[in-house]
């Protein structure tokens, strides 16, 4: 495939526009106050600026992602979704990266999935419940800690990345994941039934583009069955030679014994069939 | 939940009250789906969800749904939120009406009219379908009712 001709001139004036708005943004982030104004077309990166790919569980050297929990068979993916978003975000825009100096911040999912946040009841058979109202709460009444403390864990604020376009929502979202001040992104995901089998057998595999998810890519071959939605937390992204992907931190452990698919991560298309940037994507500020 | 479902109903509703755009509607999906819905012959087999999802607007020939309402569609449209005999239901309604043969043997699409109602305490989905005999100058129509519980409920 060859490449469209693009006049310099032109290239050069878009790509100081939108870096004069990637500017704007990062100091946004840096102020802490803003946050929740923030547009999310306005988090668009000059071309260059943003890294081709990262990873939060190894940036710089680095690791600012908490381990890996289990959700078992309760429906309560919002509840470890959130957190481990705000475990992240508070290790990577603490400038705490996890290790002997800096235990993991552990939140407590069962908190955040038993407390008083709407809708309630709760349950681990039939409810859930959107990021927006767990994130509301862990502003308002914070989450306790493990072990349990007698302050619980508030967040500052919360940030929609989603926009209209899908390609700025991409943006905002490689912006948020590579900025310090910013850090993993919950998201809600279209599930389908091979996404639950997906990880079974895939151990720790090669960085080959067979090894990333998107749903019922083939469309003349039967769609895998519809099941619903399903919240993660986005803690990396891949753009260069292996096509577009997210890096995305799961709550699955096959038989409760051994995390699902790479160590309780999977790699999901960019703009695929799971519809992972273009429901519903958050940024915390802690 | 049921704001993935109303913007379906009031997208679709006005593509199937236009006896014209409801005609493009059915030879769209005879053309992807067959003249029966069943696939076959390099042509996809019919799903509801994943007819709407590839759905343009025949009149404008704009996709129905943004992609953020056909994500939100397709979460609410799963089995975890609907009971599946009503899904079956709706699929089958729509299928009838863009296949449907009229009396010189062409096709003759039949209006449907889709309602979302909320019901507060359901955790399910659920969706009645009625014929509706012409009246005066209502031609005749497929209701389908649908009663989802509240939006925040049954979400991921």
């Amino acid at each position: 495939m060859t490449r469209r001709p693009t006049d310099p001139a032109v290239d050069r004036g878009q790509a100081n526009a939108q870096r004069r708005r990637f500017l704007k943004t990062s100091a946004l982030l840096a102020s802490g106050l803003a946050v929740e104004s923030i547009v999310p077309g306005q988090l668009a990166a000059a071309p260059g600026a943003l890294p081709t790919s990262l990873d939060l569980r190894a940036k710089n050297g680095n690791r600012y992602i908490t381990s890996v929990k289990n959700q078992g068979a309760c429906h309560s993916c919002t509840a470890f979704g959130v957190i481990a978003t705000i475990e992240g975000s508070y290790h990577l825009q603490k400038q705490k990266p996890i290790g002997t100096a800096n235990p993991e911040l552990n939140l407590s999912e069962a908190d955040l999935f038993t407390s008083k946040a709407p809708p309630l009841p709760r349950d681990c058979n039939i409810d859930h419940w959107w990021p927006r109202n767990a994130l509301d709460y862990c502003i308002t009444t914070g989450v306790q800690q493990n072990p349990t403390t007698s302050t619980p864990f508030k967040i500052a604020a919360k940030q929609q990345l989603v926009a209209s376009n899908p390609e700025d929502t991409i943006t905002a979202i490689k912006s948020w994941i590579s900025n310090d001040s910013g850090g993993p992104v919950t998201a809600v995901m279209v599930e389908f039934d091979d996404f639950l089998a997906f990880g079974a057998n895939r151990g720790t595999g090669t960085n080959d583009v067979t090894d990333v998810y998107d749903p019922g890519w083939d469309p003349h071959a039967p769609r895998p069955r519809l099941i619903g939605g399903h919240v993660i937390s986005i803690v990396g992204y891949e753009d260069s030679h292996n096509g577009r992907y997210w890096i995305c931190k799961n709550s699955w452990y096959v038989n409760n014994t051994q995390p699902w698919n790479r160590n309780g991560y999977v790699r999901i298309k960019m703009k695929g069939l799971a519809y992972i940037d273009r429901i519903d994507v958050w940024g915390v500020k802690v | 939940m049921a704001g993935g479902w109303s913007d379906i109903a009031t997208n679709i509703n006005a593509v199937f009250a236009d006896k014209t755009l409801r005609g493009r509607m059915g030879a769209a999906f005879r053309n992807k789906h067959g003249d029966d819905g069943n696939g076959g012959s390099g042509k996809v087999p019919y799903s509801f969800g994943r007819f709407l999802e590839d759905f343009n607007n025949p009149g404008t020939n704009n996709p129905v749904l943004s992609d953020k309402q056909k994500g939100q569609f397709l979460v609410d449209s799963g089995t975890r939120h609907w009971d599946q005999t009503s899904l079956a239901n709706i699929e089958t309604a729509v299928r009838n009406s863009l296949t449907r043969r009229g009396g010189s043997g062409g096709f003759d699409e039949r209006k449907i009219v889709f309602t979302i109602k909320v019901n507060s305490s359901a955790t399910q989905a659920t969706a009645t379908v009625t014929e509706m005999p012409a009246t005066g100058t209502q031609e005749a129509y497929t209701s389908i009712e649908i009663v989802c519980p509240p939006h925040v409920r049954t979400d991921p």
